[in-house]
């Protein structure tokens, strides 16, 4: 009996306890908020009713630690004392995801993503992470409104089907723009993916603040912030098999149809302050991926390297340098629907020679270099200023479809876009601010593909262009914004375009964490230099322009944005959007029977309405995790009152999370697009079942497991092996399995 | 926890997995693509008979038999590569040609016979000379052979696009 007793606490011990109550600002009791004993490994966790207790804790100060995702973390620090039991009941105040998200994409400034007047999602290094990104259009397809048709972003179905010429959405690093100098499409492979912050997307119009090509929207790619003291190491690496194609048929029009074709990739990357004004990243990273049709393997290489210098507590000097290698082959078209995998051919006319017809897998080798020096003064507290340079060079080898040789860079393409930038933030109150400045850039290619008005290859596209952006509150609920940019533009020796993009929007924010908005805007496109003065027929051909002139575009949206913690534990966020888009001089391909090849041309005008709504839903404990997102999309062409064609009605995005360990997590990613109203192309005359689509329904599942340092993953992507059509004539990834492998220290 | 929250807590979850477990089991019945069937191959077998004089060699870049799967309605037409059957160049001045296309995919032809090509225009393409029986229509079947015979007359040909 005295050993029963023995066993019992004692009363010291019943004292040397901590306990509470967890609430929101609400009054609702938390459940799963972790309390954890700083300094220890002592914690617990509380339960439905928030109440947590910590027993048997040493005697003297403590301190401890509530934390739970969606909420900002509290600190207290109490006496133990073997004489009376501690009751510490704790309000944690509400920070969603949502909240903590810090934007700069929609003003050219830091701020709230709940509180900004226009439509802007979020990626996350952890999301890209998750997901194993490994190329930015994987992350991007999981976006709400956003679909990928080969290697062109659509944003709200702003893009059709363009041959991967041209691009409506601009892409930018680090907030300069990055589109290459023969636009050949968006360069999604030349971003570092392993050393991205966030992703921003910015959807409808952005030309007010950044000008050309942003006409359906605006994808800004911020690169990883500088360690705040010690060194960080990462070494990523995976591996993984495309699963061979369903069907058989498929399978035999390939020597390799019934092989499992292998892809591989690692990345290390070092990140390191080497003193209180100096500090620095690198990274470098290899793909190599077999492909899983013929000729579309291809080897990735990327280095980059980002320094930030502060040599006085208000002058700051970045620089971001990068380069990218990339060999790859080139699958344009398929042979039939019958024969997938396999690249086709095109025979015009009197052309019976296959090997002189153009050959669907043209192949090259790219090399991007990137150069971005940032120097950012703070003068006050109210004004600062940055200067920005930026370069960015393209060089294009062919090679030979014979011999596998690489061709001459003169028989390629060779490209620079280079400029700088001026802008000023000022903030004269706390309800009033005003970003403005200026900028100059040049972009010249020199290229056997393009021939330019007269007749030489090299080319020039200054573009100079001065820009404000104005905030005004004027009361604690309704914010005013306001901007203009004018943009000046010499397409060629002849040819000068002058635009003013305006933009206005009103947030009204009296219930609180919700933001109701109405924005409007103009977005304006000059002609890329590839679908100008493209002249080549050795792939598809392709005949100049001289005479294409810019599109522009009118957005007009209202959108509901919040967050609660009163329906779910845990916060749920929701944003829903109406807009409508017109679009004038569109610029699309078509067929011009006379030449024999296509050609881009402005349209009279398109208009795109639509409705989109995003909810997303995290546990305190981060248990839980899901989000949904659903885009509709009524389109009209304006002279034939058909739909856009390769525009899809529908589009549904769904993430579910969850930990079912302690060091376990699983999830599931889907995504289901209808199949475009209308696919009328003059693509399918020449390319046998072109005319060819079907809905996309693709799930992603995935599975990790994360012990200390270590990290490793398995996903199967495509898991239902649903086959569908990326873009006309080219078979949608299958099935494939990978496995990562992470080591951060 | 309110009673509301404790409910869609449990409630939500599932829900979502329910909803995805409704879309795998719809996508699994739905495997999207598929190949199309295999329509099969067969044979034409032709004779031409060619009435009247030959236009001189200037008027005369090219000679083609042509069958297509539809009636063509301008010369856009002739872009559908897809939809058409091209011989390989025919022989000129002869009185008559006969010949033999293997491996033409099975299927329905609308409008065939031969095109001259008469200038370096890539669109200087006419009809010479028509398949006229059955209306000019014949179905070529999996494994199957299509005699045809047509006539050529160079100072007239037949009226293109067709009524």
């Amino acid at each position: 009996m005295a050993c029963l007793l023995g066993l019992l606490p004692s009363g010291d011990l019943l004292a040397q306890q901590v306990s509470g109550h967890v609430v929101d600002k609400e009054g609702g009791p938390l459940p799963g908020v972790n309390v954890v004993v700083e300094g220890t490994t002592r914690g617990t966790a509380t339960d439905l009713d928030g109440r947590y207790v910590l027993e048997r804790l040493p005697e003297g100060m403590i301190t401890l630690r509530f934390s739970a995702i969606g909420f900002v973390t509290e600190h207290r620090t109490v006496k133990v004392t073997p004489d009376r039991p501690v009751t510490l009941d704790i309000t944690l105040s509400f920070q969603t995801l949502l909240a903590d998200e810090i934007i700069v994409t929609a003003s050219r400034r830091e701020q709230p993503a709940l509180s900004v007047p226009v439509s802007v999602s979020v990626l996350s290094a952890d999301e890209l992470n998750r997901r194993n990104t490994v190329i930015l259009d994987e992350a991007l397809r999981t976006v709400s409104g956003v679909n990928i048709l080969g290697n062109q972003i659509t944003v709200r179905g702003s893009s059709g089907f363009a041959y991967n010429i041209g691009s409506r959405v601009l892409l930018m690093l680090d907030g300069m723009p990055l589109l290459t100098p023969d636009s050949d499409g968006v360069p999604l492979e030349a971003l570092p993916t392993s050393e991205i912050r966030q992703i921003e997307v910015l959807k409808g119009p952005g030309s007010a603040l950044y000008g050309s090509g942003a006409l359906g929207g605006v994808i800004n790619v911020i690169t990883r912030e500088m360690p705040d003291s010690a060194s960080t190491t990462r070494i990523r690496s995976f591996a993984g098999v495309w699963d061979p194609v369903r069907y058989k048929v498929w399978r035999d029009g390939w020597t390799h149809g019934d092989e499992y074709r292998p892809f591989w990739g690692v990345s290390a990357s070092h990140a390191m302050r080497t003193s209180s004004t100096f500090a620095w990243w690198t990274s470098i990273s290899m793909r190599r991926d077999a492909g899983y049709t013929a000729l579309s393997g291809r080897d990735v290489f990327h280095g980059f390297a980002k320094t930030s210098w502060r040599p006085t507590r208000s002058l700051t000097v970045e620089t971001l340098m990068g380069i990218m290698a990339r060999q790859r082959d080139n699958f344009v078209f398929w042979e039939s629907a019958r024969n997938v995998l396999t690249p086709g051919r095109i025979s015009f006319g009197d052309a019976p020679d296959p090997n002189s017809s153009p050959n669907g897998a043209p192949d090259d080798f790219i090399r991007q270099i990137s150069f971005l020096p940032v120097v950012r003064h703070v003068v006050s507290s109210t004004f600062l200023h940055e200067f920005r340079l930026r370069g960015f060079a393209t060089l294009v080898q062919p090679i030979d479809d014979q011999t596998g040789e690489r061709k001459a860079l003169s028989d390629g393409t060779l490209g620079a876009r280079y400029g700088g930038e001026w802008q000023a933030n000022w903030f004269p109150t706390a309800d009033r601010r005003f970003v403005f400045g200026l900028s100059r850039d040049a972009i010249t290619t020199k290229s056997t593909f393009f021939v330019t008005n007269d007749g030489d290859e090299l080319g020039g596209q200054p573009e100079m262009a001065a820009f404000i952006h104005m905030e005004q509150g004027w009361s604690e609920d309704w914010q005013l914004v306001g901007g203009l940019r004018f943009d000046h533009y010499r397409i060629d020796a002849r040819d000068v375009e002058y635009r003013l993009s305006p933009k206005i929007s009103v947030a009204w924010t009296g219930i609180e964490r919700q933001t109701f908005r109405m924005a409007f805007g103009d977005g304006f496109r000059v002609p890329s230099f590839a679908e100008r003065f493209t002249d080549n027929r050795d792939y598809l051909p392709i005949i100049r322009n001289l005479e294409l002139r810019p599109e522009t575009s009118r957005s007009l949206e209202f959108g509901w944005r919040g967050v609660t913690t009163r329906l779910l534990p845990g916060a749920m966020s929701w944003d829903i959007s109406l807009f409508r888009n017109t679009y004038r001089g569109f610029i699309e391909p078509r067929l011009v029977p006379a030449e024999q090849a296509f050609q881009f041309i402005n349209l009279d005008r398109a208009r795109i309405t639509g409705v989109e709504t995003m909810l997303e839903w995290t546990t305190p404990t981060e248990n839980w995790r899901t989000s949904l997102g659903y885009t509709l999309l009524d389109t009209e062409e304006g002279q034939s009152g058909q739909a856009l064609p390769f525009r899809s009605r529908h589009q549904v995005v769904g993430t579910i999370e969850t930990r079912i360990a302690a060091a376990w997590r699983i999830g599931a990613d889907m995504r289901y697009i209808s199949e475009p109203e209308r696919l009328e192309s003059d693509f399918a005359r020449f390319i046998t079942d072109a005319n060819i689509m079907v809905d996309t329904k693709v799930l992603d599942l995935r599975a990790s497991w994360q012990k200390g340092p270590f990290r490793t993953a398995i996903l199967v992507q495509n898991a239902l092996e649903y086959h569908y059509v990326d873009r006309p004539a080219i078979l949608g990834e299958p099935r494939r399995f990978t496995l990562q492998l992470e080591w951060t220290r | 926890m309110t009673n509301l929250q404790h409910i869609l807590s449990r409630a939500l979850p599932r829900g979502v997995i329910a909803l995805m477990a409704g879309l795998l089991l719809v996508s699994g019945c739905d495997a999207g693509l598929k190949p199309p069937e295999d329509e099969g191959s067969g044979t034409i077998s032709g004779t031409i008979t060619y009435i009247g004089d030959w236009p001189g060699s200037a008027d005369l870049k090219d000679l083609r038999f042509i069958a297509m799967r539809f009636v063509p309605q301008d010369t856009t037409d002739f872009f559908r590569l897809n939809e058409m059957v091209i011989s390989e160049k025919l022989p000129y001045r002869v009185a008559t040609h006969s010949f033999t296309l293997q491996d033409v995919p099975a299927g329905t032809y609308f409008y065939s016979g031969v095109a001259q090509k008469y200038a370096e225009d890539l669109l200087a393409w006419r009809p010479v000379g028509l398949v006229e029986d059955d209306g000019g229509v014949f179905t070529l079947t999996r494994g199957g052979t299509v005699s045809i015979q047509m006539e050529v007359d160079f100072a007239n040909p037949p009226i293109f696009p067709p009524r």
